[in-house]
């Protein structure tokens, strides 16, 4: 009789609590992935409780969605430091390279080592032309030349346009763009989930961009590239 | 009025209220959700058509998220991790 009961009891309130309650969890669990995603910290996803408000609940719901489908995400890294930049040839162009003493990689859970500080002096432009090499993880040589006729290049997978294609599943489509000024060369992460490294240390998007100049070894997911003027 | 008169009536009338409600729904899906989620989608990389997923009622809401959460966003995402050996 009891078990009778109870299932009668389960089968009245499926309806009205715990199905909504597993709504519910499974929303907030993934908005939760979702802030993550975003490089929002993961309880901010518990926004999505708000929802089970009586009355204006939905209301709520709703605004905080518009405001974080509106705002500034850190993934996108507009919130990373930036200094300005002090080109010794002149002005900076609308997308240039970050300065000498660049700042610091912020605490991260992937940060195996920082990167190495830029040079006092960055070498004479000397070259006008640089070489990527290597080789993808089944063996595939690759070898990219590119001068400086561009300032910004794209890397990615063949998903999506790029002006540098690595065809493999660790790269993103895009994955990561070179920036290029005259004997200087950076790097910024796109924010893929293969993630790119320099010289073994990992650029993350709230990086910005980062000298490569002096750089020798860049990995992209799973791809390493030796970097070489031309 | 005969009954068939206000049978006709009627049913226009229930017509009428339950297309109205259908609209309704629909702005306020699209001035709600759908508007933030478009933008949301192609942040993330994804179309923004993606969004209209919520126009499926019950489970459409549901099913976008899933999305966004579980899915490999083309855009990058901020959880970047080196590959584990072996790993594609």
């Amino acid at each position: 009789m009891e078990a009778v009961g109870l299932g009668a009891l389960l089968a009245g309130k499926l309806f009205t609590v715990i199905l909504p309650i597993i709504f519910l969890g499974l929303t907030t669990w993934m908005s939760w992935r979702i802030m993550v995603k975003a490089g929002f910290p993961g309880y901010l996803g518990l926004f999505n409780i708000t929802g089970i408000i009586p009355g204006v609940g939905w209301i709520i719901w709703t605004i905080l969605l518009w405001v974080f489908a509106f705002i500034q995400w850190p993934r996108d890294g507009a919130s990373a430091p930036r200094v300005a930049y002090q080109s010794p040839a002149g002005p900076l162009p609308p997308q240039g390279l970050p300065p000498q003493g660049l700042p610091p990689l912020p605490p991260g859970p992937a940060t195996p080592q920082a990167l190495p500080p830029p040079p006092a002096q960055l070498p004479p432009p000397t070259a006008i032309g640089w070489v990527l090499s290597g080789a993808l993880p089944n063996g595939t040589p690759l070898r990219f030349a590119f001068d400086e006729s561009r300032q910004v290049l794209t890397i990615g997978a063949p998903a999506a346009p790029a002006d540098l294609t690595i065809i493999d599943g660790s790269i993103g489509a895009p994955h990561a763009r070179l920036h290029i000024l005259p004997g200087r060369l950076g790097l910024e992460d796109l924010g893929t989930s293969g993630g790119t490294w320099i010289d073994g240390a990992p650029l993350l998007p709230v990086n910005g961009i980062r000298e490569i100049t002096n750089s020798r070894e860049l990995r992209f997911g799973a791809v390493t590239l030796t970097l070489a003027r031309a | 009025m005969d009954d068939k008169t206000a049978f006709a009536w009627l049913l226009g009338a229930g017509v009428f209220v339950v297309i109205l409600g259908i609209i309704a729904y629909l702005v306020v899906m699209v001035l709600a959700l759908i508007i933030p989620t478009w933008r949301i989608c192609n942040r993330a990389g994804y179309s923004g058509a993606m969004s209209l997923l919520h126009l499926i009622p019950g489970v459409g809401t549901l099913i976008v998220f899933a999305i966004l959460a579980f899915g490999t966003w083309p855009a990058g995402e901020a959880t970047a991790r080196p590959p584990q050996p072996g790993a594609r």
